[in-house]
């Protein structure tokens, strides 16, 4: 598998997919994009290097899992905190920065779904290498 | 466009069923992909292709509808958690079999 | 009202904690802890509901039918407070019976099997009963798998399958109706379907009656239930055979009464109660497996539910939805009772067990009193079910029906017969330690059959009032859309 060409297209890919990754997360608010597909391009580009240069050890994943769960659902109930329906976000202006609580949210997704899907992946391939 | 997506839908809705009906348990994973996919793509028709003006608000330049985007892609979350567990069970399947030799 | 949210948000949390927690017995009394809270919020959602109406969470502040909503009006109240409190048994009759390698992940499943059904009964929006019942079936699918054989997962693909299969149905008659209407606002739909195009709200409604059919387990569509029931540990499937198909029982009510009512008896749907309710108890006579046949008893008993739909008044409403909760009440504590039995004794052939009666008098009793409630023999609340339920049969003309369904319910009670006279009577087998916990979460799910029966008007006016606010979905349409 982990041949000459798939390490050295490996090698930029890698983080290119990684940085990709974390623009969709950003740019989700407004623009396609967005936790779940940013965590998804995040997991495929781990994914590309761990074909090219072996798995690292196993590494207890679903710890992101609800990692991320647990950062969704907070931001999710905070809203209550304030005597606001659930799942309301605010959104602000950093200079020409605009900034949404719904990013802690979108965080929250990104890190369930990279770690849930390199989880699974480790798991399977623990299972199925010899 | 809109008869030639309807035509991909009855496409991937025929070859699923056709899968699911094969005696092999991979063809059967792959067909079930085939049919929430068909109806993934139903759900983007239902919303009407291209991009429309939207009524009340004054907004200048054309949009698509966001809803139905919105509901296949948490369909397409749910169905893609669903493929990775039938994979997951599948190679379970697999396994234990080799182990009662 | 935040409170219409919270038998979701509850297990959620639970379940979360439960997954982070360390150690065997911290995650047990989290575990339990988030149960009893959940039946606490929604006990308190019935009572809030009850007396003051529907209640109405707009998620984000946007109003309806432009954002997602949860409306809890008193059926779905009803149905997650039960669903909760059987839940917590069921969790117990765990406890009791500790297994030594258990997946630290099962509270978690657990309590999220739990948010997707409460979810599925509040939420006010049609796309997000889809999700939920896929919360749902992604937990039980862990669940019925947990710590399978081959032969075992092979059944749980089907299942899943079967599943995978109506959920796509679901989603397609999601677009559809959303073609035809432009909203998935159950309140908008009830308000706006009239006005939709008929040729595309007939076949989504189709596809919705045969989705949620599937996950009812009615003629025809129940072939898959007897098989996935009879796979997982027994306090799972007595859960699973309590409530899992009564989320399907739900969203049929929904759909034919709130989004498209029916006024006056509904031929076809008439026609698939009484084959469901013949076909179910059949099955059921041929068996020797005890969880067989009680599983297969769902299917039959599923009927009288759909029974109730079919007739089309408030009156015969009421009595399905007291037949809904009665049975699962009566069911879980069967399955349960079974399940202590399998966990002691190892098998559940009816041969294997005789003699259970002398070794466990106590567990007798546990078994014999829903055993005859499900036959309808007062003063049970299955006879109540059953005399409210053909009340309203009469009333609407459907004489020949109600005939099958008595005749159904004399074979319930010939099939019951069976299990007792097999299992219970004869002579002693060597007696195996059943522990007091068990007996406790069975009798826990039990009572309720007994105190319905005995204090039959109290639920019975919970449900009129549920079916009576069925029977006026414009009410509900108005709590939702009119920005409360």
């Amino acid at each position: 598998m982990s041949t000459l060409v798939l390490r050295t297209v490996a090698r930029v890919v890698v983080p290119l997919g990684v940085l990709y990754g974390l623009r969709l997360l950003f740019v989700g608010h407004d623009a396609p994009g967005g936790g779940f597909v940013g965590g998804l391009v995040t997991a495929l580009a781990v994914l590309a290097r761990w074909l090219a240069f072996g798995p690292p050890p196993p590494r207890r994943w679903e710890r992101g899992v609800t990692l991320g769960v647990g950062v969704a659902a907070a931001t999710g109930l905070a809203a209550l905190l304030v005597g606001r329906p659930p799942l309301t976000h605010a959104v602000t202006h950093l200079g020409p920065v605009k900034v949404a609580t719904s990013l802690v949210f979108d965080v929250g997704v990104y890190v369930l779904v990279v770690s849930a899907t390199l989880a699974a992946v480790r798991t399977l391939w623990e299972a199925t290498s010899p | 466009m809109n008869l030639l997506l309807a035509l991909l839908v009855g496409l991937l809705f025929g070859a699923g069923t056709w899968l699911l009906l094969c005696q092999r348990m991979l063809r059967q994973v792959v067909g079930l992909a085939l049919l929430s996919h068909g109806a993934n793509l139903f759900v983007l028709l239902s919303g009407g292709l291209g991009a429309r003006h939207a009524p009340l608000v004054g907004n200048p330049s054309p949009q698509s509808d966001p809803l139905p985007q919105a509901l296949i892609l948490t369909a397409i979350v749910i169905g893609f958690g669903v493929m990775a567990f039938l994979l997951a069970l599948g190679y379970r399947m697999h396994a234990l079999e080799e182990d009662q030799g | 009202m935040s409170l219409a949210f919270a038998p979701v948000a509850i297990p959620l949390v639970a379940g979360l904690l439960c997954a982070v927690v360390p150690g065997r017995r911290l995650r047990w009394g989290f575990s339990v802890a988030g149960m009893g809270a959940s039946v606490a919020a929604s006990a308190g959602l019935v009572a809030w509901v009850h007396r003051h109406g529907v209640a109405v969470v707009h998620f984000g502040g946007w109003p309806a039918p432009y954002g997602i909503v949860f409306a809890a009006d008193l059926l779905g109240a009803l149905m997650a407070a039960i669903g909760s409190w059987v839940a917590l048994c069921t969790l117990l009759a765990f406890l009791a019976d500790p297994h030594p390698r258990l997946d630290p992940f099962f509270h978690a499943g657990w309590h999220l099997m739990l948010a997707g059904m409460n979810g599925a009964f509040l939420t006010g929006d049609l796309f997000n009963l889809y999700v939920f019942f896929e919360v749902l079936l992604v937990a039980s699918y862990f669940l019925l798998t947990l710590g399978s054989t081959r032969r075992e997962a092979r059944e749980a693909f089907g299942y899943v399958a079967v599943n995978l299969v109506a959920s796509t149905l679901f989603l397609v008659a999601v677009a559809l109706l959303y073609a035809a209407v432009g909203s998935v606002n159950l309140a908008d739909l009830s308000r706006r379907l009239g006005e939709a195009p008929r040729e595309l709200v007939r076949p989504a409604v189709f596809l919705l009656a045969v989705a949620f059919g599937v996950k009812a387990a009615v003629f025809p569509l129940y072939l898959w239930l007897p098989q996935a029931y009879a796979l997982p540990r027994g306090p799972v499937a007595a859960y699973f055979g309590g409530m899992l198909t009564k989320v399907g029982v739900y969203a049929l009510y929904r759909l034919f009464t709130t989004v498209q009512p029916t006024r006056g008896p509904e031929p076809w749907l008439v026609a698939v109660a009484v084959l469901t309710m013949v076909f179910g108890v059949l099955g059921a006579l041929a068996q020797e497996d005890v969880r067989r046949i009680l599983s297969l008893h769902i299917v039959s008993q599923v009927g009288y539910m759909v029974f109730g739909l079919a007739l089309g008044t408030s009156e015969a409403w009421a009595g399905g939805l007291f037949y809904v909760l009665h049975h699962i009440g009566v069911k879980t504590a069967l399955l349960l009772v079974s399940a202590a039995v399998e966990s002691a004794y190892g098998s559940g052939t009816l041969r294997a067990l005789a003699g259970l009666g002398h070794a466990h008098p106590w567990l007798g009793v546990c078994f014999a009193v829903p055993a005859l409630s499900l036959a309808g023999i007062p003063p049970f609340s299955g006879f109540w079910a059953k005399v409210f339920l053909v009340r309203a049969g009469l009333e609407v003309g459907e004489a020949g029906p109600v005939a099958a369904s008595l005749l159904v319910s004399l074979l319930t009670l010939l099939s019951m017969a069976k299990i007792f006279t097999g299992a219970f009577w004869g002579t002693a087998p060597e007696r195996a330690e059943i522990p007091r916990l068990h007996y406790a979460a069975a009798a826990g799910v039990a009572l309720l059959t007994v105190t319905w029966g005995l204090g039959g008007s109290v639920l019975f006016d919970l449900t009129a009032a549920a079916a009576r606010s069925l029977a006026d979905p414009g009410s509900y349409a108005d709590a939702v859309l009119g920005g409360r």
